[in-house]
């Protein structure tokens, strides 16, 4: 009988519940379709070479710490669907029933909706987990393929996780219906709470602010003044100077504090602190510009400590901001008349005021977090395309060995090898070699094996079968003639400084002139040019009489190497070549590189998706909560609107501009913000994204990720909109009193 | 004398067929410029029925609502918002109040919807308010304020825009006696010295008396209609005792 009963609750409340359904199924299907790649049933078609085991353990922690975020969520989101219904709990209670049974009863209304949000949800998330398998074949490199993707490990743990969350919160909530007082609840929507504009947080976060900045212009003054010598550019001095001030300023507004808020305004003296801090963010934030581009030399741990300030002003700027815009909008509907008796413009005032003014801390809080999730999911295409180019260069050869003299103890005691142990364990494993190229780097004069970056020499053939294995032409050089070859991110001008110094080089076989050949950036690995950005290339002759540098031999494979075979191979060089505590030896597989790489690259990826998705979630269900939860109070104040003789488009218009000002403002806030950090990013890192990249590219997956962000917040604000304006059309036909 | 109400022969049914319940049968009456007319009746005899066909907020079923010579069963949908703001002021028993608003921004939204210029709108709240005697009240907000104040606000909002007809739904319903006394006084002096015409509805006989003719409905039609004329307010609240103890049953079902 009573499950009937809080069946029927459940079909007549349906549209109540869609927040909750929403927010669930969302989550559910996020849940599952992350977790599926970890099921042991999975399968993608990723070929051979790789292996998928090393993801397994990494992304279930990853996953499920995050999801844990969600048992918050759910408890905030069963609050608000508490307090929704407590007028039916009344009635309910009056009527006789236990208030135990009515807890018990709304959590079984909890429940069926939580477990038609979980069936929903593991059928979109198998239909979503399409989308992380094509972008696991992505990171692997492979076209897309179908494959269905109802695992039942992956099943069982989503029944299990969310099954444990939905029993702990609907513990908590019992225990909270129980206390509830019946004429409390009898009148739960028609509350009045005094409405306040003092935001007591903030002078909280004023008063750590004055300390930090305190300490930091302390600081400042021990780390920058090393800065005021001549040695550095005019612009570092003055901005040194500025950032010394800055610091000062700050604290001075602290201690004025009271004597300023007697002759000015609130807002004004939030307004001046707001100036500072943000001259204080801008200041900090060259930093990184003069490391990049003047090579300003300065201690890790004072940058890194640099960095965290300027996250500190930001958390600092974006509360003083939302303080100020509510206390702001107070002041401008005192001062400007003409704004304040505008249509009904003083209802919409009083709406944003007496919402916003209760709510400044969690708009903050939201901001703060849409801002780290929006920048999260930035940074993840330009992390990934980063690594990924960075792996597309790195391991060039099927098989690469190399040996790194500056490793070894003693360079004089290095065996002379070419790596020819190697061709029995090809023949075994019948593994047929394409392109096979054993060579050595030599030191210009035997005297640089001492120094621990030498610039290192190949010899002209080698080079040249180097260029052939990957179709480069070939070049020429006359007998007195060197040239040289670059890593690729090397930046022209270092080049150029190159070529004016070193015009001419002696080497123990004589000396030799730079040729007019242009200097060559083609991808030939990053290993051969020992710690340094070139290495020169020598006519054979002059190799032949050098002292032996480094010893490689790169081989390109027919058909891709299997991981197995991979991994014996590396025992198998490391038995030959025991390491000894030295890493001097070392052998790198294509398919091992790629593999491990790429699974990183894919914990990373979807556990910054994930994350990034979640945090909007939470966020998006917050905002529309916040709104939502008052639908008694609203029904009342647009009820009273419309006896007024306010026509419904009007109406319609002013929860239009309220929704829009709820969610566009800590929305805008937050893309403002990020985009500044992904602007700031982008120009700093502008030529590993050119190299590694392609801005194009990392353009199209910022853009992809701005679409799903939209189209997450237009799901959100449509679905607070209808059942919005459904609540507060409640009740509206036939009575004139609510 | 200008008739500004008139209702004629208004019939109201709910229901659909099988199960019809005529909340008024046939009311016909008019009221007159100037008038503070009472209406007076049981639960269920059509007194809230027939006050929110007036106001628009219902339809009637059959029968015709003059307005000032408009009829406003007449009026169009889209119109109705307009028309009600213009023409019609109320007082709820729950005051209707916003609580996002201080009393001087409640009062100022009945301006501020009606479009009217921005430098007469202070002028005018200060005007009404010291009339109604909330002048020291004005820049509070409404949980700060006393039921009566709250009422008395939703009056003065009501009568900012000189409306014809001021439409009052149990005014003193939520209020203790001396804030109903008050207020009821207000509300006369709104009726005499600012010329307000007042309808409201009660069963409260002690707010009736307040009123210069008083209609009585029982089932959803007119039972009887008494005048103050000259008498005193004391002789006018024993005559409406009276009625209604007639009205209550009768004396035939206690006999």
């Amino acid at each position: 009988m009573y499950f009937r009963l809080a069946f029927q609750n459940v079909k007549r409340s349906i549209k109540d519940y869609l927040i909750y359904i929403m927010t669930l199924t969302a989550c559910i299907s996020l849940f599952y379709a992350f977790l599926s790649i970890t099921s042991r049933y999975y399968r993608p078609d990723i070929g051979a070479e790789f292996n998928l085991e090393v993801l397994g353990d990494g992304m279930l922690l990853v996953i499920i710490l995050i999801t844990m975020l969600l048992i918050f969520l759910v408890q905030y989101v069963n609050r608000f669907m508490i307090r929704n219904q407590q007028k039916e709990f009344a009635v309910q209670s009056i009527m006789g029933m236990e208030q135990s049974m009515i807890a018990g009863l709304f959590f079984i209304e909890t429940l069926v909706m939580g477990l038609f949000s979980l069936v929903l949800g593991i059928v979109l998330g198998v239909i979503f987990s399409q989308f992380i398998t094509a972008m696991l074949l992505q990171v692997f490199q492979k076209p897309f393929v179908f494959s269905f993707m109802l695992f039942p490990d992956t099943v069982f743990l989503t029944v299990f996780f969310f099954g444990a969350c939905f029993a702990v919160v609907g513990l908590f909530q019992i225990h909270t219906i129980r206390k509830i007082k019946i004429i409390d609840m009898l009148h739960a929507d028609r509350k009045n709470e005094a409405f306040s504009t003092t935001h007591k947080w903030v002078e909280k976060v004023l008063k750590v602010n004055f300390i930090l900045f305190f300490l930091m212009g302390i600081y400042s003054i021990r780390t920058l003044t090393y800065y005021l010598t001549d040695e550095f550019q005019t612009a570092i001095q003055i901005w040194v100077l500025i950032s010394i001030v800055i610091p000062f300023v700050m604290v001075g507004l602290g201690i004025a504090e009271k004597k300023i808020r007697k002759s000015s305004s609130h807002v004004k003296y939030l307004l001046m602190v707001g100036v500072v801090g943000f001259a204080e963010m801008i200041t900090v934030s060259l930093l990184p510009v003069w490391k990049m581009y003047f090579a300003l030399p300065m201690d890790k741990g004072a940058f890194n400590l640099y960095l965290a300030f300027i996250i500190w002003c930001l958390i600092f700027l974006v509360s003083v901001f939302f303080v100020v815009f509510s206390d702001g909008l107070l002041v401008l509907k005192n001062r400007s008349l003409r704004v304040k008796y505008k249509d009904e413009n003083l209802f919409f005032f009083g709406q944003i005021l007496s919402k916003l003014g209760s709510n400044t801390l969690s708009m903050t809080l939201i901001c703060l977090t849409l801002t780290l999730s929006i920048s999260l999911f930035l940074l993840t295409p330009f992390l990934v395309e980063w690594a990924q180019g960075f792996l597309d260069k790195r391991v060039v050869y099927d098989i690469q060995i190399d040996s790194d003299y500056t490793a070894a103890e003693n360079v004089k005691l290095l065996p002379e090898t070419d790596y020819t142990f190697l061709d029995s364990f090809f023949e075994e494993k019948r593994i047929t070699l394409k392109d096979d190229c054993t060579f050595s780097t030599y030191f210009l004069k035997a005297s640089d094996v001492h120094g621990q970056s030498a610039i290192t020499a190949i010899s002209l053939s080698d080079y040249n079968h180097l260029m052939e294995m990957f179709g480069y032409e070939k070049i020429s050089l006359a007998e007195n003639e060197f040239s040289t070859q670059w890593l690729s991110i090397t930046p022209k001008s270092t080049m150029e400084t190159f070529e004016t110094q070193y015009d001419r080089i002696a080497t123990d076989n004589g000396e030799l002139i730079l040729s007019a050949i242009e200097p060559k950036t083609e991808e030939l690995g990053e290993v051969i040019y020992s710690n340094q950005n070139v290495v020169l290339i020598l006519p054979d002759l002059t190799c032949d009489k050098l002292t032996v540098a480094n010893s490689y031999r790169y081989i390109m494979t027919e058909s891709p190497l299997s991981y197995a075979d991979a991994e014996q191979l590396t025992d198998y060089f490391h038995e030959y070549m025991p390491m000894d505590g030295q890493e001097v030896y070392s052998v790198t597989t294509k398919t091992i590189e790629r593999n491990d790489t790429s699974a990183l690259i894919f914990i990373v990826q979807t556990g910054l998706i994930y994350s990034a998705i979640i945090l909007f979630v939470i966020c998006f269900t917050i905002l529309s909560l916040q709104q939502l939860s008052d639908s008694g109070k609203y029904r009342y104040r647009f009820q009273v609107l419309r006896n007024m003789g306010v026509e419904e488009n009007h109406i319609r218009r002013l929860v239009l501009k309220q929704l829009g000002i709820w969610f566009g403002v800590p929305v805008m806030v937050a893309l403002l913000i990020s985009s500044a950090f992904i602007l700031f990013l982008f120009i700093g890192f502008s030529i590993q994204i050119r190299t590694y990249i392609g801005a194009w590219k990392l353009l199209q997956q910022v853009g992809t990720i701005l679409i799903i962000l939209f189209a997450l917040l237009i799901c959100y604000f449509t679905s607070t909109w209808i059942l919005f304006r459904k609540s507060i059309s409640q009740g509206q036909e036939g009575k004139c009193n609510v | 004398m200008k008739e500004i109400l008139k209702l004629d022969h208004i019939q109201k049914f709910y229901g659909n067929e099988g199960n019809v319940t005529k909340a008024i049968q046939d009311i016909d009456f008019s009221v007159q410029e100037g008038e503070f007319l009472g209406i007076m009746g049981a639960s269920g005899s059509g007194k809230t029925t027939m006050l929110n066909c007036i106001s628009t907020i219902d339809t009637v079923s059959a029968g015709h609502i003059y307005l000032d010579g408009t009829d406003v069963t007449e009026i169009k949908e889209k119109a109705i918002a307009k028309f009600r703001r213009e023409n019609l002021g109320f007082i709820f028993q729950d005051f209707n109040l916003l609580d996002t608003l201080t009393i001087r921004e409640n009062i100022a939204l009945a301006l501020t919807i009606n479009h009217i210029p921005v430098g007469e709108i202070e002028p005018r709240v200060e005007e009404i308010a010291k009339s109604l005697n909330i002048a020291d009240i004005l820049d509070k907000y409404p949980y700060q304020v006393s039921g009566g104040q709250k009422q008395r606000c939703a009056c003065a909002r009501a009568i900012i825009n000189h409306p014809k007809l001021i439409l009052a739904d149990e005014p003193t319903g939520a209020l203790d006696s001396h804030s109903s006394q008050m207020l009821l006084s207000t509300m006369q002096s709104m009726n005499e010295n600012l010329g307000a015409t007042i309808l409201m509805v009660t069963h409260d006989a002690f707010s009736a008396s307040y009123a210069n003719r008083i209609l009585f409905l029982r089932d959803g039609v007119i039972f009887t209609e008494i005048l103050k004329g000259r008498d005193t307010r004391k002789v006018f609240f024993d005559k409406i005792l009276n009625v209604l103890t007639m009205m209550g049953g009768g004396i035939s079902d206690v006999l």
